[in-house]
């Protein structure tokens, strides 16, 4: 087991919350959090548990679950796991806490669960039970402490390039976060999605933890003026490239292109094995800058951003719909061919995204049942899997099904219900492409609303249940309000235009 | 957590609550208000200064007993809450449901 990580074992009985009380109260004082975060900490945790010992076994059941606490630089990870019942959100109600004295209670724990951490994932695994991941960070002081607001405001519009200079690229020291912030609130204001970034200390620690790896060009005088970054996990072998500023001055210099060949050769050097990137189509800039860098569309994502991204000195400055970006991918290793079991009604646009991506894959066709019940049983099939992960900065949520299994069509339109309840913009569901379940059941998601999205490309040679070998998704959205102004979209190459093309021609309200 | 109880003959029953309200311990909390009330005691006064943590089962008890002696023409007040029950309070939206007062003058009086 990690240093980082401690693990408590308790049975499903009540008497023992005061001790995964003091267990999570002392991780989380040990770490420096502050007397109210500690407090909110022990709260979330105490919830859960009790929620757990209630509803997730039969009366009388006598079984055991675990609470984890996984301690990083930014903060608290608690993951609570049990073997017990799927976890029914929808069985849920709302709670109101302005309501009156005679207020529904019953949505109250789960509400004091999401007001008192700052993340909040469930993660249903069908018969291998269910985990509850929480996430506490550390106060921190946000870049508007350190700097006065004179020296905040946004890069000059109108601004003279700077003299000429030389320009080195590195990765980031721990005195480059404040500048690397400030960048940023330079560039995109409040509104850059990932506000981590806002936050110096926890861009050092996320650095520091290998959640992400910064690269700065720095002027001969040592002033910070561009940054890019690799963000992700630690341990995963794609991760995503972002944060991507330059001071408007020492624009159209080749910096970024220094940042990014820097990060390139990082990447590979730490054997990872793709890159993907996201790029907005409010202009054609970002994407050019992809493509630039051996970047490919694999999708489009609609109403991923929230409205309110500037971009100062590029486009206008509000933007008319929720911005929609071109997913990219790049491999960083000749990848073996293998196999994917596509939808047929998507298998052409499926392909064509292979080959723009350069990626070999053998589509393999299944023969569609006959009768309902020629598909296994729930006796002999294995369960489903898949996690629900919610960005409220973003107003999106993500679905991801890794097993396909019995039930789980029912599951999702679960999730979607409690998702569009709960007033999430978007839904994006991924299937993996590498399970032969995923052409037999994609018909029922786009039933319900879900269509096209495109590709997610992930590395092969990761086995996974039953040896599958593929881990590509397929990615199904769903506009829960949104409508979207194709018109309004912006690309840069022909395939950028024909996935744009495809995507509208699927979409049920286009 | 233990449970004191002073009752006299023409003010409210002032109760003092010691240790931590959670699954395990909330039913103590639930008799001896139901008790209380079931007495023809609708006015109550919780002195929490000595309580540590209250989980939602224990803000539920709170709320069930106020909903029932208010119609009584009772009520539920706190006094003595420490910062840590005081946010659980706010963050549950309970500040606005029950009579959080100063100190225990305050709470004892003007009814």
């Amino acid at each position: 087991m990690p240093k980082d990580t401690s693990v408590l074992t308790i049975p499903n009985d009540a008497f023992y919350l005061p001790i995964v009380g003091a267990y999570v109260t002392t991780e989380a004082a040990q770490l420096g959090f502050q007397e109210a975060d500690i407090g909110d900490v022990r709260l979330a945790v105490d919830e859960a548990c009790t929620h757990i010992i209630e509803t997730a076994f039969e009366p009388g059941e006598e079984q055991a679950f675990t609470i984890s606490c996984q301690r990083d630089p930014s903060g608290l990870k608690i993951t609570i796991a049990d073997q017990g019942l799927p976890f029914d959100s929808h069985a849920i109600p709302d709670y109101d806490a302005h309501g009156g004295l005679d207020r529904e209670l019953s949505g109250l724990p789960f509400y004091l669960i999401q007001r008192a951490m700052d993340k909040v994932r469930f993660v249903n695994k069908g018969r291998q039970g269910k985990e509850l991941r929480l996430t506490k960070y550390l106060q921190v002081p946000n870049i508007e402490a350190y700097f006065p607001p004179e020296e905040l405001r946004p890069y000059d519009t109108a601004v003279e390039p700077a003299p000429s200079a030389k320009y080195a690229c590195r990765l980031m020291e721990p005195a480059d976060a404040l500048h690397i912030a400030r960048c940023v609130y330079k560039t995109y204001g409040y509104t850059y999605p990932g506000e981590q970034v806002y936050y110096p200390e926890r861009v050092v620690s996320m650095n520091q933890s290998g959640e992400m790896i910064s690269a700065v060009a720095v002027t001969e005088t040592g002033d910070v003026i561009g940054h890019c970054a690799l963000s992700g996990q630690p341990g995963e072998p794609m991760m995503e490239v972002g944060q991507a500023v330059v001071d408007p001055a020492h624009r159209r210099r080749g910096v970024m292109k220094g940042l990014m060949d820097l990060l390139m050769e990082h990447a590979c050097q730490q054997g990872l094995t793709g890159l993907f990137i996201v790029a907005v189509t409010v202009h054609p800039f970002s994407q050019r800058a992809a493509l630039r860098y051996g970047f490919r569309e694999s999708g489009l994502l609609l109403a991923y951003g929230p409205r309110a991204v500037h971009f100062k000195k590029i486009a206008g400055q509000q933007l008319p719909q929720r911005e929609t970006v071109v997913y990219g991918y790049q491999p960083l290793h000749q990848e073996p061919r293998s196999r994917v079991y596509s939808p047929s009604q998507h298998r052409s646009i499926i392909a064509r995204i292979y080959g723009n991506l350069g990626l070999e894959r053998e589509f393999v066709s299944l023969e569609p049942p006959r009768h309902a019940d020629s598909r296994p049983s729930a006796h002999e099939a294995p369960p489903f899997s898949l996690s629900t992960e919610i960005r409220s900065a973003l107003g999106i949520a993500v679905i991801e099904i890794t097993h396909c299994g019995p039930g789980i069509e029912g599951e999702v339109k679960r999730k979607l219900r409690d998702l569009c309840y709960e007033g999430i913009d978007v839904v994006y569901l991924n299937l993996p492409l590498g399970d032969s379940h995923t052409p037999l059941i994609c018909p029922s998601f786009e039933e319900l609303g879900f269509f096209f999205a495109g590709i997610r490309p992930r590395p092969t040679g990761l086995t996974g249940p039953q040896g599958i070998s593929n881990r590509d998704l397929l990615c199904l959205q769903y506009l829960n309000g949104p409508r979207i102004d194709y018109d309004l979209l912006q690309t840069y190459s022909d395939f950028g235009k024909e996935l744009v093309q495809y995507v509208r021609e699927q979409d049920p309200l286009a | 957590m233990k449970i004191s109880t002073s009752i006299t003959n023409h003010g409210p029953v002032l109760l003092k609550l010691v240790g931590e309200v959670d699954a395990h311990t909330v039913g103590r909390l639930d008799q001896t208000l139901k008790d209380l009330v079931s007495q023809g005691h609708y006015r109550l006064v919780l002195d929490a200064s000595q309580l540590e943590y209250i989980a939602s089962k224990g803000l539920r008890s709170l709320l069930l007993t106020q909903r029932e002696v208010s119609q009584l023409g009772g009520e539920v007040r706190l006094f003595g809450l420490t910062a840590p029950v005081r946010r659980i309070f706010e963050l549950a939206g309970f500040d606005e449901l029950l009579l959080i007062c100063h100190t225990r003058q305050e709470a004892m009086e003007g009814w």
